[in-house]
Parts: structure tokens; sequence; C-alpha cells
């Protein structure tokens, strides 16, 4: 994502910026044709707005410039993944969880106390929007299907039916369950 | 991607088209020839109106499928057969100058740059792909506002008290088939089209350089850029509000009617995106209020009217979470919670942090110095000694301390220090003072400084009642919420500048 051009730190920022300022102030005081003093003083600082932003203008366009060559290798189905993968998430799991819960169901979500909480959190909020329209609730018994990583649904202690066990790869932890509630 | 382009801006037609319905209403226009000075103005009208209805709409419990949000880009569109307003002409039709070229070509190129940038984004924001865009996602998904999704504590996360604005704009563009990525395109178009409607609203009434030197310096602040591109809420929030602001001051300066009718709007636009944006729509309009009634009574009043529409964009909004009981971060069972276990020591880390990110030159350069320096040189012209004096010293000591905090203070720094004292109250004081003085130096001064001190101390009493982690808020938001503060300044900038040249004319500069 296109951040602040990091390329200058703050005081360097502010002393290349500040240099712009004064110069471009200057400059217009000096050399503008202005019809009275205020309307001089008035010029320098227009003038400065101008010059600060522009003597930094060539570091903020190459970070622009960086960000899209960066970006343009992202294909189109990570870049509207990049939010949960770097939070850690293997986002193919949900792919998987999507294929087996049927579109007009609803499902509830639990995790082992194993699950790092940070990353159950960003489970839980990538699968409310990769699961849509299926709608998520939070009373698992009212549920239609239970989406649990690295519990195995018997141990919610609910009637479950069509259990399926999806591994993850080694680094991302244990395996989540999908299975559905016996009505 | 062509498509998602090409159907993207098919969206943006069909919001142009509804935008000059409304701005021709209110009388900004009436012939073809005078809807071009105000094209970008009425694009942002069109987005305004369409974002407010919609969330009325969906509240009522419309789909907004394609057709329907066809044919409601349609009827605003035909609302400029209504003539609600006399003529009263917001923009004027000058070619530019040979240094206005030169000066397009410099708020272009980075422009130009920012839209390549936005068709690869990824979504990575952490609000963005969290929040705003799965609700669009899921208002299509679900066909309009499933109340099993958006009030049901399971997607508490989504924050469903937030207003809609941002979603229904993007499931909009998802209904035409745009992808998440190209998506990002919208958030540039409003950006392209503010800087645009600043030119188109400021230049007939400062003069071209200040207006020209402002836009040149919003475009090319690195803040602006970031911001635009992360698909969050922010950017809208800080460009309807700024709009407010300028319409406002317009109605009070100018009595244009179609001024006030852009009040209506874009007050209503700000308020359906954040929920900050009710409170900082209402702190712009207080001091609006407080201005006109020094002016005119009739004006007031009329500003008063305008204000009550801008409530469209938030209540009925609040009465459907409230109804449907869903969850909300800012319940009174909160507040009093937040209030009992007060914590004073909020208020010096938020006001500091705050100012830390407004003055950060690494993300802002020098546009808010630079503002304070435009309130000097307007200051500079007073004929009293006392409020010239007050003007530059707290001003001089308010950049002194705002550039100490952006280059001492870490960023994530939410533990008080007892140093923090030395800039938290040279802060206060020359908060306080030069809010003071700017507003008795004129009424353009007045206007912007009392408006960005209100909003700081809005922000500040918002982290101090705060519901959330204290330091995860701070963490996570202070960087974005300054952003209307730091562009209602710059916006303001070329106004006040202009008023020190020649009051109530803009005689001297070119």
């Amino acid at each position: 994502m296109f951040a602040a051009p990091r390329l200058l730190t703050g005081p360097e920022s502010l002393i290349l910026a500040g240099s712009g300022a004064v110069l471009g102030a200057a400059l217009a005081a000096h050399f503008g044709r202005w019809s009275s003093a205020s309307a001089r003083l008035v010029g320098a600082v227009a003038a400065a707005f101008v010059a600060s932003t522009l003597i930094v203008a060539p570091v903020t366009a190459w970070a622009m410039i960086s960000d899209i060559r960066a970006s343009h290798r992202i294909s189109s189905r990570d870049a509207e993944r990049i939010g949960p993968e770097h939070n850690e998430l293997d986002t193919s799991v949900t792919d998987r969880v999507a294929a087996i819960i049927p579109r007009d169901a609803t499902y509830a979500v639990s995790f082992s106390d194993r699950i790092d909480p940070n990353l159950a959190s960003v489970f839980r909020l990538w699968s409310l929007s990769a699961l849509l329209p299926r709608i998520a609730v939070t009373d698992s018994s009212s549920a239609d299907w239970i989406v649990s990583w690295g519990v195995a649904p018997p141990a919610l202690g609910l009637p479950v039916t069509d259990v399926h066990r999806l591994e993850l790869p080694r680094e991302s932890g244990p395996p989540v369950y999908v299975a559905r509630v016996r009505r | 991607m062509t498509r998602d382009v090409l159907a993207l801006l098919l969206v943006n037609g069909c919001l142009l088209a509804a935008g000059a319905g409304v701005t021709r209403a209110l009388g900004a226009w009436r012939r073809a020839g005078e809807l071009i000075p105000i094209l970008a103005t009425s694009f942002l009208v069109g987005v305004a109106a369409f974002g407010v209805v919609a969330q009325l709409l969906y509240v009522l419990g419309f789909s907004l499928s394609v057709a329907q949000t066809l044919m409601l880009c349609a009827l605003l569109a035909s609302a400029g057969a209504l003539r609600l307003a006399p003529p009263s002409a917001l923009g004027r039709r000058d070619g530019l100058a040979r240094l206005e070229c030169v000066a397009a070509l410099l708020v272009a190129f980075p422009l130009i740059l920012l839209a390549v940038d936005a068709l690869y984004q990824p979504l990575s924001s952490w609000d963005a792909w969290t929040q705003w865009t799965p609700k669009a996602m899921a208002l299509v998904e679900l066909d309009g506002l499933d109340t099993t999704a958006f009030a049901s504590p399971a997607y508490g996360q989504w924050h469903p008290d937030y207003p809609l604005f941002v979603p229904a704009l993007e499931a909009f563009a998802f209904r035409f088939g745009v992808g998440v990525r190209v998506i990002h395109l919208e958030f540039w178009l409003l950006l392209a089209a503010f800087v645009g409607s600043l030119v188109e609203l400021l230049r007939p009434r400062v003069g071209r350089l200040l207006a020209w030197s402002a836009v040149l310096a919003i475009v090319w602040t690195p803040k602006v850029a970031a911001e635009t591109v992360s698909a969050n809420a922010d950017m809208p929030l800080a460009i309807f509000l700024v709009l407010t602001a300028v319409a406002a001051w317009l109605w009070i300066s100018e009595g244009s009617t179609a001024a006030l009718g852009l009040v209506g709007v874009f007050g209503a636009a700000a308020a359906a995106t954040k929920l900050e944006g009710v409170i900082e729509v209402a702190i712009v309009l207080a001091v609006a209020l407080g201005l006109a009634l020094r002016h005119s009574r009739r004006r007031a009043v009329l500003l008063v009217g305008a204000g009550a529409v801008t409530l469209v964009g938030f209540v009925p909004w609040r009465l459907w979470t409230i109804l449907t009981d869903a969850p909300t971060a800012y319940t009174t069972g909160s507040i009093v919670e937040s209030m009992k276990a007060l914590e004073p020591s909020r208020v010096p880390i938020s006001s500091l942090l705050l100012l830390r990110q407004l003055f950060d030159p690494e993300v802002w350069l020098l546009l808010v110095p630079l503002v304070l320096c435009a309130v000097v040189v307007a200051g500079v012209g007073v004929r009293r000694d006392r409020v010239r004096l007050a003007v530059v010293a707290s001003a001089a000591l308010l950049l002194a301390v705002g550039m100490a905090t952006a280059l001492v203070i870490p960023p994530r720094s939410f533990e008080w220090r007892r140093e923090y004292w030395l800039l938290f109250l040279p802060a206060v004081l020359g908060g306080v003072v030069f809010v003071l003085a700017a507003g008795r130096i004129g009424r353009a001064a007045a206007f912007v400084a009392i408006s960005v001190g209100g909003m700081f101390a809005a922000l500040v009493a918002i982290y101090l009642f705060t519901p959330y982690d204290f330091a995860w808020q701070l963490g996570t938001s202070t960087s974005r919420v300054v952003l209307p503060l730091g562009l209602l300044g710059a916006a303001f900038a070329p106004i006040v500048l202009s008023r020190a040249v020649a009051p109530g004319s803009r005689g001297g500069v070119p």
C-alpha cells in the first residue's frame, strides 16, 4: 500500500520542504510584481505553499512509482486477500470451507485455546466476508454448520454429522473442522 | 481490468448525471454551458446525494439492485427540472491563463500517477478489508440491509453502528461488476473531483494564484495520496466536510442559495460517512451559524434549515441501529462507564499524538504550518496591536510545539511521561490563544481556526470516553482522523489570505 515517501525521514522532509518554502517565498517577494506590501506578503505565503511541496515532489512521485511497481506484480486474487494473508492467515482454508457449506446455510466459528487470539480474530473477520452469503451466528447450537479451528466438533458437545477435516500446512497450525449440526 | 474500469466509469457517469440534476435544482446552473464550471462539484454532489439516499433506502428495505440504483440516479438527475431555488451561479466560465495551464499540469501529474497506483492497489488497509468493503459485498450478496448479518452480534467486528455511505457507494460499483481491486479508483475519482471542485469554487473568489497554490499543495501532500488509495472512509469524510465548510462560507459571505443547498447535501454525506462526521459537521455548522448571526438573521435561520437537512444522513441510520438492536460501541451505558472510570491522562496523551500526526513533516510536509502562516499574515494587517501580537506569538508557540511533538514523540507513545507536560501545556496555551485571537482577525480566519480547534477538541473528547482499548484506538486512528483538520485548513488558507490583501475583495493578488 502506498505510504508516505519513506525515502525521507521526518527531519529530512522538514529541512527540504522548509528550504523550499523559504526559497519560494523569498523569490516571490523579490521578483513578483505586487500592488502593495500586504499583497507581497500574501504572494510569498502562496509561493511557500507551492515551493514546499514541489521541492519534495520528485520524492513523492518516486514513492508512487515504487508502489505501482510493487503492487502491479500482485495478482488480482492476492490483491483481494492481502489483508488477512499479511496477518498470517492462509486464506485457502476459507475457500475449502466455502466449498463445503451451502450458500443458504448459517454457521458458527469456534477456536481451540492453542490458536493465537489475533489469528483467530483475523480468521473470524475474513470468514465474515469470504463465506458470504452464508450467515454467521454466535450461538453454535442454532447454526446449521460448525467451523472449528483446532477443536474436533464432537468435543464442542453438539450432535454433528458430515465432519470434514481440513489439514493446514504445518506452520499454519492445527486442522480446521467443518461439520453439519444434526437436527 | 479494462471491463472493471469501464463499469466504474459507467457508475460514475450515472452519479455525475444525478449530481448535475441536483445542482440544477439548487439553481447552480441553468444552461448546459453553465454546468462546465461546476462539473467536479456537481459530480461530488451526485456522489453525496446518492450515498445519503442509498443509506435511507437500505434502511427502508430496498435492495438497491442494478435497476433500482439506475432509477435512483435517474430520479436525482430529473430533479434538475424542478428548479427549487432561484439561479445562483457557483462557478465562472473563463479560460485558463498560461501559468494556470502549468499549474493544472502540475496538479494532473500526481493525480495520473495516483490513478495508476489505485488501479493496482491491493486491499490492505485494515479498516477497508475488515469493515468497509465486506459491508459493501454483504449489501450485494444479501440483497440489501439484511438484519441477520448487519444487526447481528456475530458481525460486531464490522462495527454495525457505523453508517453506510462508503459501503453503499462500493456496492453500487460491485453491482455493475467492478472488482475489489479496481474499487480503489472510486476513491481516486473523489479526490480528483475534490481538487477540481476547490478550483471551481475558490478561483473566482480568491484569485488564480491563491486557488492554484492551495490545490497544488494539497494534491502533492503524501498523506492525501496515501489516504486516497487506502479505500478507507476518512478521505470521503474529509472531502465532504471541507466542502460543507466552503459551501457554508459561500452562503454566509455571498448569500448564494446554491451554496446553501450544498451545505445540506455535503453535510448529510459527511454525517453518513463516519460516526465522528456527525460531530464534525455539527461543529462546522455551529461556527458558521455564529458567523451568520453577526451578518444576517435570515442567513442564520436558513443555515439552521440546511443543518436540519444534514440530519437525513444520520437520524434514519441511528433509528435503524436502535430498532434492530445492532451492536453499537458508543452506548449510553458505555459512555457512563467511561465517565466513572475516567482517565484524565488520556487528554494530554491523545492531544499530543493528534498534534504529532498533524505536524508530521514526513506525511504532511509543511501544509499545516503554512496554514498557520496564512492566518498570521491575515493577523498582521489587523489594526489592534494586542490581537496582532497574540496571533503571531500563539502561532509561533503552536508551530514550535507542533514540530517538537512531531519530531520528538514516537508515534506509538501511549504512556504518559512527566516531560510531556513541557509540550502539552504550551500546546494548550498556544492553541487556545490562537483560536481566540484568530476569531478577532476576520470572519474567514475565525471560521477556520474555531472549526479546526473545535474538531481537535472533539477528537480528544472521543478518545477520552472511548469504550475501545485506548492504546489500540489511538494507534490505529490518530493518523487518519486528522485528515479533515489538515484539509479544512488548507482549503481555507486561500480565503484567509485573500481577505488579508483587501477585506471583502480579492484585489492585489492575481
